[in-house]
């Protein structure tokens, strides 16, 4: 094997590490992640490919927010070309920094438009601003409306997501739900993740898909936003109740079932009384 | 010094990652400094491993009674699978070790009603000696909880001033996983922590070293008991909840923003009302 070979097998192996690890970090925390695989591998910095690739993937998973000067963007798989994103309603490519999470430039462009659909995509987006600001903090949340198709075969793919990025009091958390909305059902998957390390490290990590039957009249956008958006949120209240229960029952079902506060009898263990009656029994 | 802060990086990406997982994210990490993996392995907690001997009778794998890749049982002191010229703890420390399991065991049955404890002993340079008191519990399919497991890590370090002064300092770590993986209300929901807490206590033996080792058993007894209740007790009532808390101040419940502005607009106009 000559230097070359060598070379390439070293950069694969942290290309697999870098991206598993980035992966798998909490979002709002992956910059520090970055830096600190960086000073493990040594002579590589955040600016790297593999660090930047690893990073994009990371954001779009994540659906991370960009912020512009007078627009932002989520990013996600879907509207995700090679150096830049796809802006379908405002007919834009976006390119974007993935470590500051801000808008770097935009370039018009024209794409394919139907305009029976854009009438739903509108409403939609502004059914889902409305639910983003009754259910979700305002700090960092966001939503998207793209579709594929035309009047006759369509599919709307919806996407919402906050965040809660407390670095200093060492918590943070994500809600990532993205939907799948054609003329006869509504699809979806939700991701909520939570990290508290302060002094600990306790990671919540919850998924959940659902499915349902709608109907969506193209020529009724207004009220089928509403009914989409609707059956959404009502989807999500009840993933909340759920979780809500289940935090309820923990102390109960789960910590009592791992280790008792106390023994049955209510008191400590008595060392003194256990110590010399166990020993006296081995004796024998 | 490069090592340091190589080790000092790869602890604070463990730290984000999900503790139960660290087996496998340590191994990632250190595939990239191979050279300095024994000391990353040395310095992090994960989930207890069991073994048993060739009955079938079960004990704790560890680092503390690992010698290459054989465990030793706290049972009858043989290794798994067998090695030749491997570390054993002195005739002596092995007649407490004995003692140390049987009365651990019997603290186990009384807070976990089940699982496995081994203690496991090392002799020490300075006169004293080491020790750790180890508990692996799994709960399976139990009311809707697919698997859980706890694991208890406690190392105490014994020292003496030569007279009849004892030092125990224990450092106790705790890792545990609920995951639940089909319900029918929130689908798959897995949770993971991980705590640590330290502790040092000093004692008078009682005169003529009498009962030395009773004395060793009982307070080391007391301070796993003292510590590890706490641990639980935080990680039920701070940590697991605060997780609660982060989802839900990230999406709130129906109506909760609504009420929170209510809140706010009537404490704003208190406010003006009575300055």
């Amino acid at each position: 094997m000559n230097q070359g070979e060598e070379e390439i097998t070293e950069v694969q192996q942290y290309e697999k590490v870098v991206k598993y690890i980035v992966k798998n970090t909490p979002f709002g925390q992956a910059n520090l992640v970055i830096k600190d695989l960086c000073k493990i591998i040594g002579n590589i910095n955040p600016q790297n490919p593999i660090m930047l690739q690893a990073l994009k993937d990371h954001n779009e998973e994540h659906l991370a927010l960009f912020k512009g000067q007078s627009t932002q963007i989520l990013t996600s798989v879907l509207n995700s070309q090679e150096d830049f994103y796809v802006d379908q309603k405002n007919n834009e490519t976006i390119q974007v920094d993935h470590e500051k999470l801000e808008i770097i430039s935009r370039s018009q462009v024209e794409l394919p438009s139907e305009p029976d659909l854009n009438q739903l995509r509108d409403a939609l987006e502004q059914q889902l601003n409305l639910y983003l600001s009754q259910q979700f903090s305002e700090k960092v949340c966001g939503a998207y409306v793209m579709y594929q198709g035309d009047a006759s075969d369509f599919t709307f793919y919806l996407g919402i997501t906050a965040k809660t990025i407390n670095l200093p009091n060492f918590f943070c958390g994500s809600w990532i739900s993205t939907w799948e909305v054609t003329k006869t059902q509504l699809k979806g998957d939700l991701k909520v993740q939570a990290h508290y390390y302060e002094d600990g490290n306790v990671q919540l990590k919850n998924v959940n898909t659902f499915s349902e039957g709608i109907n969506v009249d193209l020529s009724a956008a207004s009220d089928s936003a509403k009914q989409i958006v609707h059956a959404i949120s009502k989807l999500e209240n009840k993933h909340l109740t759920g979780m809500d229960n289940l935090y309820n029952s923990m102390p109960d079902i789960f910590f009592k079932a791992m280790r008792r506060p106390l023994p049955i009898t209510g008191t400590k263990m008595n060392w003194n009384e256990n110590v010399h009656k166990l020993v006296a029994n081995l004796k024998q | 010094m490069e090592s340091k802060e190589k080790i000092h990086s790869c602890l604070n990406i463990l730290k984000r990652l999900p503790p139960t997982q660290i087996q496998k994210n340590a191994a990632a990490l250190t595939s990239l400094i191979p050279d300095y993996a024994e000391e990353l392995y040395q310095k992090i907690d994960k989930p207890l491993d069991i073994g048993q001997d060739e009955k079938g009778n079960q004990f704790i794998q560890s680092e503390f009674n690992r010698d290459g890749d054989s465990f030793r049982s706290p049972q009858n002191n043989q290794y798994y699978p067998p090695i030749d010229d491997a570390v054993y703890p002195s005739e002596q420390l092995r007649k407490l070790e004995l003692k140390a399991n049987a009365v651990f065991d019997e603290y186990r049955r009384l807070y976990y009603e089940g699982g496995l404890s081994s203690c496991y002993f090392w002799d020490k340079d300075d006169g004293g000696f080491a020790t750790a008191w180890l508990i692996r519990k799994n709960v399976e399919k139990t009311k809707g909880i697919e698997e859980g497991s706890w694991s208890s890590i406690n190392v105490i370090d014994v020292k003496t001033d030569g007279k009849s002064k004892w030092t125990y300092k224990i450092t106790t770590s705790v890792v545990l996983e609920m995951n639940i993986s089909s319900n029918q209300d929130v689908g798959k929901f897995n949770i993971t922590g991980t705590l640590t807490k330290q502790k040092e206590e000093s004692y008078e033996a009682p005169a003529g070293g009498k009962d030395i080792e009773l004395f060793h058993i009982m307070k080391i007894g007391t301070l796993v008991e003292d510590v590890e209740s706490y641990l639980r007790s935080q990680l039920d009532s701070v940590y697991f909840g605060k997780t609660r808390d982060i989802v839900f101040q990230t999406r709130f419940s129906e109506g909760e923003k609504q009420s929170i502005q209510q809140r706010q607009g009537l404490a704003g106009e208190f406010k003006q009302k009575y300055g």
